[in-house]
């Protein structure tokens, strides 16, 4: 993960936009990737790419230079994304209540699926099985090499529940992923009986 | 049979004890349901293993700073219209204060309508009075100072005034004008 030299960060704390702006292009990818894993939405994850940079911009002042920026920029990030699902959550309760009314899947979009490619979509199914929190760790650990006590800080939990939740999760998506090729599995017997008959 | 120990072991993410890898090596040998979660949990970690960092469409920087920029004029008018809220609000308040303390006096001085004339009219009355007075002392005086001041000097004051006056006018539209803020 690329760090930014602290010139730069000096001179972003004191609300120089330019300065800014090159750490943006620095860690766009890392937050975009963040957000996008969380939220599984190019659209969503743009936006939530653009507001972490600017709340960070914003809180730069509070920002101690003696911790990692990109930790302090990523935890950002993911709290803003576990607050965005949950706002989400209480939408699509609000939308099943209405009548008449079908929540497409986002898996099954024909746009969706042509530009993403299959394992995109496995790990995107796998990463849905898990809670909000517990995703934001597991990104943190596979996709950044985060250590226990760096992902402990960015989401203000204790290194054992890290640890713990780390575990479990891993468990999860073993086990979903087992239920996942006996549906595959159970479709294809399906489809090859009916062509038998 | 009891997995417990054993699923926990199969995602565990430190290395095992040799003795509980003999176990769970021993426990597998037997145990299908487990097998299963082994060999899951394999295919798990590989499809992480080669794990992409998605990207944003080009030109997120200058997304970002149009972003910025809006939220800064958004903010500047929100701090605008609160201070327009301040000061109407304060504004307001010492209106009404003053017009409670007027009405207090009011009503603890006079008691009818012909007594608030009677008053008005004794204020009109000492006014003018004052305004005599004031008159009858300037008068002589200005006669006095219009005729030993020299030509001269009143050309240096009339023109020192209006050199005063230009500076004045310039301070006040330098101080009113907005200041270019740069992002």
């Amino acid at each position: 993960m690329p760090e930014i030299e602290s010139e730069k960060l000096i001179l972003a704390q004191n609300g120089n936009v330019d300065a800014f702006s090159e750490i943006v292009n620095v860690h766009q990818n890392a937050v975009y990737n963040l957000c996008y894993r969380m939220l599984g939405d190019p659209y969503e994850a743009e936006d939530a790419a653009q507001e972490t940079f600017l709340r960070a911009y914003k809180a730069m002042k509070s920002f101690d230079r003696k911790r990692s920026f990109t930790t302090w920029l990523l935890s950002i990030a993911a709290h803003y994304c576990i607050d965005m699902l949950r706002k989400r959550r209480l939408n699509i309760i609000h939308i099943e209540d209405t009548p008449y009314l079908e929540i497409p899947d986002p898996g099954s979009n024909p746009e969706t699926s042509l530009t993403e490619s299959e394992q995109q979509k496995r790990i995107r199914s796998l990463l849905n099985v898990l809670s909000d929190t517990d995703r934001a760790i597991v990104i943190m650990y596979y996709w950044y090499e985060f250590s226990y006590g760096e992902i402990a800080k960015a989401l203000k939990l204790s290194t054992s529940a890290v640890k713990s939740r780390i575990h479990r999760a891993r468990s999860q998506l073993a086990k979903s992923w087992i239920e996942r090729n006996q549906t595959l599995s159970g479709l294809e017997r399906q489809t090859y009986e009916s062509q038998a008959l | 049979m009891n997995h417990k120990p054993f699923e926990s072991w199969l995602v565990a993410d430190e290395p095992l004890m040799p003795d509980q890898e003999f176990d769970l090596q021993e426990h597998l040998k037997s145990c299908e349901s487990c097998r299963r979660l082994q060999s899951s949990w394999q295919e798990v970690e590989g499809l992480f293993g080669e794990l992409l960092i998605e990207q944003p469409q080009p030109g997120f920087t200058e997304r970002w700073q149009v972003r910025l920029a809006e939220e800064i004029s958004r903010e500047k008018e929100r701090q605008q219209l609160q201070s327009s809220w301040v000061f109407l609000a304060s504004t307001t308040g010492t209106a009404f204060v003053i017009l409670v303390i007027m009405s207090i006096r009011f009503f603890t001085t006079v008691q009818t309508p012909t007594q608030v004339f009677v008053s008005g009219m004794a204020l009109i009355a000492g006014l003018l009075n004052l305004t005599a007075a004031i008159q009858g002392a300037v008068v002589p005086l200005l006669e006095v100072f219009f005729v030993s001041v020299p030509t001269q000097w009143w050309l240096f004051l009339v023109v020192g005034a209006f050199v005063l006056t230009l500076v004045l006018t310039f301070s006040t539209l330098r101080f009113l004008s907005s200041r270019r803020v740069s992002l």
